[in-house]
């Protein structure tokens, strides 16, 4: 078997194998890509419910102090916030109780339900209403991001670098695998030309100029 | 068919060669240690600034002394610095400008793509926070917010450029901070 028939059989195979990951890094660089447009890991689904303020939910303090309440939600207490945390988990027909709660600032009680920021309640105590936003992971992307990205580093970066090391091969054994006016000595060379143009003057451009 | 294919690689040199626009500047800071942060600004959406990525993504897991909850260590194992609150380090962060200390709050926020800061809410209602700058020290752990974080590291005020303010404001809904402290962490526990 000549040289050139056994680099194509080799570029043939390599082909094949990269395939897969070829795929995830490609889908997942598009998404990637535009970060600044869009959060490429999760996708967000937000309801808005009126649950009623303070005054409303804490039924069980006086009616006295419950009026003072709803004149003005800022009056509650420390005391006060585990019991209006009950009211609105139940409010909110939620089986268990947060993990945590705090304010994030005088109009905003944030519920954690979960751990993260999957499934969070803002609760505005002037308005009486709940922001529920709970995020998840894009099915298959959030997979695709998480090689592509090399999150967990460790193996996956010597995994990563092999790929890498097969791309190139790819790329030069590609390009003389073809003779005559078709290949490097003609139309390949003009293409290989202009290909290696495109990375050369845009980052002459973009970085220098 | 061969003038087809020069054409659309001409169009792509030429799409790629767009100008770009341009960066926001770098946070500038005013602590005793300077920043290492190159800082590059986002201009929206999810793009926090590239602080760095640590050599190691190590967290160790470990239990609360005292309540026996599953505590998250990264980073330096907390050495005991001095105890501040968000509150009182927001009400003078010139006393506190270079100085190491220890934190503990609420987690409201943190940059969910490259893991590299985390903020600590103010136990008041006031909405305060501090931002903790984690990276290239350590990573936060994936889903540290609305978990309880303690930490310990040097006190810096920072000017952030506005690109970056409205950043934190539009996407992790952290009021906007001007000229603010920032702790450079060492390490952090989150429980």
């Amino acid at each position: 078997m000549s040289f050139r028939a056994r680099l194509f059989s080799l570029h043939r195979d390599l082909g094949y194998f990269a395939f897969g990951l070829t795929v995830v890094y490609a889908i997942s660089g598009l998404a990637v890509n535009h970060r600044h447009h869009w959060n490429f890991n999760q996708s967000a689904q937000v309801s808005q419910v009126q649950v009623g303020t303070p005054g409303q939910l804490l039924t069980s303090l006086p009616e006295e102090r419950r009026r003072a309440l709803q004149a003005d939600p800022q009056l509650l207490t420390r005391a006060e916030e585990p019991l209006l945390v009950s009211a609105l988990t139940e409010a909110l027909k939620r089986p268990r109780p947060p993990k945590n709660a705090f304010w994030r600032g005088p109009d905003r009680l944030s519920l954690f339900f979960e751990t993260g920021d999957r499934d969070t309640v803002d609760y505005d105590p002037a308005q009486g209403t709940a922001r529920q936003l709970a995020m998840t992971d894009r099915p298959l992307l959030r997979d695709m991001n998480f090689l592509h990205l090399n999150e967990r580093h460790g193996n996956w970066t010597w995994l990563a670098d092999g790929y890498a090391l097969v791309l190139l091969f790819l790329a030069f054994s590609g390009i003389v695998m073809t003779r005559g006016r078709k290949g490097l000595l003609g139309r390949g060379g003009v293409l290989l030309g202009l290909g290696l143009a495109v990375p050369v003057t845009a980052a002459v451009v973009l970085r220098y100029l | 068919m061969s003038r087809l294919m020069i054409a659309l690689a001409l169009s792509a040199a030429l799409l790629a060669c767009r100008p770009a626009s341009s960066d926001a500047p770098a946070i500038k800071s005013s602590g005793v240690q300077a920043s290492a942060a190159p800082a590059k600004a986002a201009k929206a959406g999810h793009n926090c600034e590239d602080l760095g990525t640590p050599e190691k993504d190590e967290v160790a897991t470990l239990k609360d002394p005292q309540t026996g909850a599953t505590v998250l260590a990264t980073g330096d194992k907390l050495a005991g610095a001095q105890a501040v609150s968000v509150a009182e380090l927001l009400a003078n962060p010139e006393a506190f400008a270079g100085k190491t200390v220890r934190l503990e709050g609420n987690v409201s926020a943190m940059c969910t793509h490259r893991r590299a800061w985390f903020s600590v809410q103010s136990d008041d209602r006031s909405g305060g926070y501090v931002r903790i700058i984690a990276a290239p020290k350590f990573l936060v752990p994936e889903g540290s917010i609305g978990k309880r974080a303690r930490t310990e590291g040097v006190v810096e005020i920072v000017e952030v450029p506005k690109e970056q303010a409205e950043h934190y404001a539009a996407e992790h809904q952290l009021p906007p901070q001007f000229k603010a402290p920032v702790l450079r962490a060492t390490g952090a526990e989150f429980i």
